[in-house]
């Protein structure tokens, strides 16, 4: 995974936010039930809040770092796995 | 921390969904409702409860069922029912269906079919719906277009059905059981089953919202109903399981021990709301009070109340099996006291059916 790469969200991706927890339901596509929710923790919200396509993997490694108390290599990982997860569930998309 | 981005049930689900629907009912959030985006509808059915039509013009607009979306989105519901009355018959349904898709909901359908042109037929493929409930009061369309009261229903309706099948979408079948068709009902199974499509049937009818009680006349004796209910073992199965899971929970001491007004809405045309459909005691009007704070206080009160004394579903073991449902009571009796004979029949039934089955009797 590129670090200096950058990600957007795509389109047809509703997030959601129901007691306490973030969903993301595809609008599209394969009829929608629960196995084609996905729900983020509280890392994974703050992410995908920032797969903008303007901010580069980095840029949100060291927001993640400002924010949580975490150090940055686990913060570049962790960044990392959770991009991969929803590149391989086609949620975002590299910019080239 | 690990970062989550899991599928529901990729995760521990059983635990997820559950922990969830705790925080749900403890948070009080509006996690399912329906809007009624009319009461017209292009049909006559006999049995029809909201057969006396509002004006188009008492209707909310477009617009204004757009904001009650963002309103109940932002208040945290998923699963949303778009019905009537027919809602395919609002010429804006397309755009209220979109829009509702595209916030986020799980958007469920009931609709009669017979307006499903190509663009609805089109949209449901491009946005697919949760589900689409279609109802088919019979197997021909002598039976159903008899319930119906239009010529051709039938026809439209079946076209439909295959129209969705045929493209994915997934549709499930409903009927009310009612002297018109209760013969015609194993034949109603077999269509279903032959299309390969979910089916349920209800015994219940109700007197119309404005409180005729023409209506509740269709109805089959309760032991007809039982029969045919337990007639299907998958249906029988169904109901013992439901029975074993949920038997011995506590009943609560509150008259309602739903979901209504606890997690669950229901708007009408003119944009009131209501704690479910059934319940018309309490409600608030979405063209003078915001989603958020009538839900916070329009409904408290209703929950509040305590069994009455006198009630005789206090403990009641057959609570489970009749469809309790005190707003029921208040449509059929006028109070929300005095059980429905005839549901309370049915209870009753369906609990001997169960019972004595399963000790070989
Ligand atoms: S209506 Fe009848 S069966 Fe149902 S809870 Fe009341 S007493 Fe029991």
């Amino acid at each position: 995974m590129k670090r200096e790469a950058r990600y957007r969200r795509k389109e047809g991706i509703a997030g959601r936010e129901i007691a306490g927890e973030s969903f993301l339901i595809p609008v599209c596509g394969t009829p929608v039930d629960m196995n084609d929710i996905f729900v983020m923790n509280p890392l994974g919200d703050f992410i995908w809040r920032r797969l903008d396509g303007e901010r580069t993997l980095d840029a949100i490694v060291d927001e993640i770092i400002a924010e949580f108390d975490v150090a940055s290599e686990q913060a570049g990982a962790d960044a990392s796995d959770f991009v991969e997860q929803l590149l391989r569930n086609s949620l975002v998309e590299a910019l080239p | 921390m690990i970062p989550g981005c899991e599928q529901a049930t990729g995760m521990d689900d059983d635990r997820f969904w559950r922990d969830l629907s705790r925080r749900v009912i403890d948070r009080r959030v509006p996690f399912t409702g329906s809007l009624a985006l009319t009461h017209r509808c292009n049909l006559a059915c006999a049995h029809c409860y909201a057969r006396e039509e509002a004006a188009p013009s008492c209707e909310l607009t477009g617009g204004q069922w757009r904001q009650a979306i963002d309103a109940v989105r932002e208040a945290g519901c998923l699963y949303l029912l778009l019905t009537g009355g027919e809602p395919l018959l609002r010429s804006d349904f397309p755009g209220i269906y979109r829009y509702a898709k595209e916030s986020g909901f799980l958007v469920t359908v009931f609709t009669n079919g017979t307006l499903a042109n190509a663009g609805i037929i089109d949209l449901f493929r491009e946005l697919p719906p949760y589900l689409v409930e279609i109802s088919l009061y019979g197997a021909s369309a002598a039976v159903h277009d008899r319930i119906a009261g239009v010529p051709g229903s039938f026809q439209k309706t079946r076209q439909a059905i295959e129209a969705l099948l045929a493209q994915g979408t997934r549709v499930r079948l409903k009927s009310v059981l009612m002297t018109l068709n209760n013969d015609d009902l194993p034949a109603i199974e077999d269509l279903a089953r032959s299309l390969g499509v979910k089916f349920r049937f209800d015994p219940e009818i109700f007197p119309t919202l404005s409180g005729d009680n023409g209506p509740v006349a269709l109805r089959v004796p309760p032991g007809r109903a039982v029969d045919l209910e337990m007639a299907d073992p998958a249906r029988e199965s169904e109901w013992r399981e439901f029975l074993d899971q949920f038997r011995g929970s506590r009943d609560g001491d509150g008259l309602y021990n739903c979901g209504s007004g606890l997690n669950t809405f229901h708007v009408d045309p003119q944009g009131w709301v209501y704690p479910c459909l059934m319940v018309r005691n309490a409600r608030f009007s979405l063209l003078t009070s915001s989603f958020r704070e009538g839900w916070q206080q329009a409904f408290n009160d209703f929950r509040k109340v305590a069994v009455p004394d006198g009630l005789p579903c206090r403990g009641c073991d057959k609570k489970l099996l009749c469809g309790y449902c005190p707003g029921f009571f208040a449509m059929e009796n006028g109070s929300e006291s005095i059980p429905s004979a005839y549901m309370c029949r049915i209870g009753h039934l369906r609990f001997e059916k169960l019972y004595s089955s399963a000790h070989g009797g």
